[in-house]
């Protein structure tokens, strides 16, 4: 599922298929969410990175999810939503957590996309709002980053954001040509790596309260509820 | 257009006659108006007496010289806690720390004085606007800048992300805050007003008549209306600056790893500007 290394303060996780989590695969969340806990726990790691080598980072997933993972709901807010699951291990870490993405974002892909610190994407990648395929409450996240109209626009429309727009939008803070992708982010992740730990985590922590203060731990807490019971009706 | 000038060391208020304008200047041109404690002190002085001066509807705030300010002065950094009980010993007491830095964020420091003075504030953005200054300028009405700006905190790389990252991130969006704050330190004009950190930007010769345009029109409001307005929206401010001033008392005691920067010890064991210089040269990634 996922390939993890560190060195230079920077753990990189490479993510197999991210589909598997727009599909809520209960396996693949606890191990990618195990792997960026081993990264924040880790005194020499500053920064992780999280990316895929697939053509597109997330492409969108339009069948319904795997019908038992909500209908064991417990396992699927723990694995997701939940204060120990997926999502939360992305937003809320010690690190600062870099998302590198190309191509198609969708789904799941673009659920991580919006709790991850900094975000660089390849010139043809786009972003498509999680409204689309899997509706939950993760509504602050898009507020807090691009501005409420911004924000109800990309989730209503129905139109993914072009890597253009993304970029002057704030949703995206660096956008280059796929072969530069790779090198933008390490660039971009060994800067961050020479603030001091101390500095990074306690600045990560202002960070997180602010979010928190904003709603954030609300929306986590109905996204699971949510979720669950948008497929029951549908 | 006649003044009347009030001095209070490097702080000095005008007040233009004739209008419900006053200027706020901090002029310590020889540093780049670095700001010193004795200065911090002198404005939460000179904002108390604006924010009771009925005549005062508007106060721009400047920079004396090319630039607004530099941030805090660096050659007093750490030094300022011996002002306070415990502060004098090789490592600071905890309460020296809040002290000071409630001088900056607490209930009566400066920064919650000018974001609740019950005025409008223009903030002219020019030149090094640095740490204190962006906060100024993230806390004012308006901010008109001139292409020579560049704004931020170059000291987020070696400190941590000092001050009130929720007004920060209220500003430019989340995502930009953590740009700002974990990469970039600094922008200049042009990226600033694409991030929403000012609003305006007019060339050198032509800021002070824009400010005063601008003042011209703000203080056509009636007194009542500022007062209400600002008063109502001084509130929002309160939970990112408590923030602030724990985030800051916590940063001013980091421990610092192998490799990376400490300013502290480099000014300790070489001097403010040798040390100044290698902070310079660490931010380009030339030394480790």
């Amino acid at each position: 599922m996922l390939d993890y290394s560190a060195d230079g303060g920077v753990a990189q996780i490479t993510i197999a298929d991210v589909r598997l989590l727009s599909k809520h695969d209960i396996v693949a969340a606890k191990d990618l969410r195990d792997a960026i806990w081993e990264a924040n726990d880790d005194n020499d790691v500053k920064v992780i990175v999280l990316r895929s080598d697939a053509h597109d980072f997330s492409p969108r997933v339009t069948a319904k999810p795997d019908d038992n993972a909500l209908r064991n709901f417990t396992a699927f807010q723990d694995a997701y939503y939940g204060p120990h699951g997926l999502y939360q291990s992305v937003c809320y870490p010690k690190k600062v957590v870099v998302l590198e993405v190309q191509g198609e974002c969708a789904g799941a892909g673009t659920l991580l996309m919006l709790y991850s610190d900094i975000v660089v994407a390849s010139s043809d990648s786009t972003f498509r709002t999680p409204a689309d395929d899997l509706p939950a409450s993760n509504t602050i996240f898009p507020i807090l980053i691009m501005g409420l109209h911004r924000a109800k626009a990309w989730n209503l429309a129905g139109r993914p954001l072009s890597a253009q727009d993304a970029e002057a939008w704030g949703v995206v803070n660096y956008v280059v040509e796929r072969e530069g992708l790779r090198a933008k982010t390490a660039e971009c992740a060994a800067k961050i790596a020479r603030m001091p730990l101390d500095a990074i985590t306690s600045t990560k922590m202002g960070f997180n309260a602010v979010a928190d203060s904003s709603g954030a731990s609300e929306d986590f807490a109905l996204s699971a509820f949510y979720a669950a019971s948008r497929h029951s009706l549908s | 257009m006649t003044l009347k000038t009030e001095s209070m060391g490097r702080i000095r208020v005008e007040h233009i006659e004739g209008t419900a304008i006053a200027r706020l200047h901090i002029a310590n041109p020889d540093k780049r108006n670095a700001m010193t404690f004795d200065m911090l002190s002198d404005l939460n002085d000179a904002l108390a007496q604006l924010d009771r001066d009925d005549s005062v509807k508007v106060v721009i705030v400047s920079g004396e010289g090319k630039d607004v300010t530099s941030g805090w002065d660096l050659s007093e950094v750490y030094d300022v806690f011996s002002r306070f009980p415990g502060g004098s010993s090789s490592i600071p007491s905890q309460r020296a720390r809040i002290q000071y830095y409630s001088q900056i964020w607490g209930r009566n420091g400066l920064f919650p004085r000018y974001a609740q003075l019950h005025k409008l504030t223009i903030f002219e953005a020019k030149g090094l606007c640095y740490d204190v200054g962006l906060y100024l300028g993230l806390y004012s009405d308006l901010v008109v800048a001139t292409p020579d700006l560049q704004i931020g905190n170059p000291r987020w790389l070696f400190a941590g992300g000092e001050g009130d990252l929720k007004i920060l991130a209220a500003t430019v969006g989340l995502r930009r805050a953590k740009q700002l704050v974990f990469l970039q330190n600094t922008v200049s004009a042009d990226e600033a007003k694409d991030m929403k950190l000012v609003e305006l930007v007019v060339p050198p010769e032509a800021l002070d008549d824009t400010v005063m345009a601008l003042a011209k029109t703000l203080s056509g409001i009636p007194r009542d209306n500022i007062f209400t307005a600002k008063n109502g929206s001084g509130g929002q401010f309160v939970s990112g600056m408590s923030g602030a001033l724990s985030r800051a008392v916590g940063l001013s005691n980091i421990l610092y790893r192998d490799g990376e920067f400490n300013f502290l010890k480099e000014r300790r064991d070489n001097g403010l500007k040798a040390a100044m210089e290698a902070a310079e040269s660490y931010a380009r990634g030339e030394s480790s």
